[in-house]
């Protein structure tokens, strides 16, 4: 039986409920429930670069984190995004893939879309830093 | 300087705006390449609750706004732009309730595209939070920002 506090990454925050951030059961499948909060452009309705930005490092934390079983404190230290095409008024699903996972650092891949998985709207890379390692027994 | 209340970054985050309203930015210094704005950690971007550090998100959240607000600064007429890319550093997180000032300059606009650098800092103490460097268009498909004032 795991006798480690829960991480912060499995107690949500508010961040994540301001971001409507969900995990899927699909492991690294994630979700950002659409809300008027979440848009730049009003006159076209596209969610704001920054909280696309946002889904794409709380995705790779996250990932990260349960990889690592909620063992060890997860955190971003850069993250590089590219917008391909203009959002819309809707929910974004991410899907986040591990490229490297090492004892101190990690870097995951994370791709956005809308309705489509095979028309991106964004594409991040996200480098963390791994610290406090502890037993998983 | 140009004055706050004509800056174009001063109407796309006017309190009408459905996410900047939440901000309550402060504008401090407007150049023609230049916008330097002081906000406050919000507790709703708050990440862990025991230290009340706020997710890096925020930071980036706010750099591409001021990034972006920087850009329509810079240009003689109010044109939509939108974010092409935007790779950022964060170096420390922002506690609830710091007081933070985002800065970003325009280093060049070349074919329609502005390459512009970003970086949060604590106002006490002038520490470095993050870092960004991001690239935007200048003329999208999106609806003039004119029509944004007009609305307002």
């Amino acid at each position: 039986m795991n006798q480690h506090p829960p991480s912060q990454m499995q107690i949500r925050s508010p961040m994540q409920d301001w971001l409507a951030f969900q995990s899927d059961d699909e492991k690294g499948k994630y979700l950002l429930h659409f809300h008027e909060q979440h848009i730049g452009n009003p006159m076209i309705g596209s969610i704001h670069g920054g909280v696309t930005a946002s889904l794409v490092e709380m995705c790779a934390e996250h990932m990260i984190s349960v990889e690592l079983e909620h063992q060890a404190d997860v955190k971003l230290i850069s993250s590089s995004l590219d917008y391909l095409r203009i959002s819309k008024d809707t929910d974004v699903h991410a899907r986040a893939r591990i490229v490297r996972i090492g004892r101190r650092m990690a870097f995951v891949d994370v791709w956005c879309w809308q309705d489509d998985e095979n028309i991106p709207i964004a594409r991040g890379t996200c480098t963390l830093r791994i610290s406090n390692q502890r037993d998983k027994s | 300087m140009i004055p706050v209340m004509i800056h174009p970054a001063a109407i796309f985050f006017s309190p009408a705006h459905p996410l900047f309203s939440i901000f309550k930015f402060e504008f401090i210094e407007t150049k023609p390449d230049f916008l330097a704005i002081k906000f406050i950690a919000l507790e709703r971007f708050v990440d862990r609750v025991d230290t009340n550090h706020l997710h890096s998100g925020f930071c980036t959240l706010i750099l591409d706004s001021v990034m972006g607000g920087s850009v329509m600064g810079s240009l003689e007429k109010m044109q939509p732009i939108a974010t092409i890319n935007l790779t950022t550093q964060h170096s420390s997180r922002a506690m609830l309730d710091d007081y933070l000032i985002c800065s970003a300059n325009v280093e060049c606009i070349e074919d329609q595209i502005a390459i512009v650098t970003g970086q949060v800092t604590r106002d006490e103490n002038g520490e470095i939070l993050a870092n960004a460097v991001g690239s935007f268009m200048i003329g999208t498909r999106a609806t003039p920002l004119v029509s944004t004032a007009g609305a307002n």
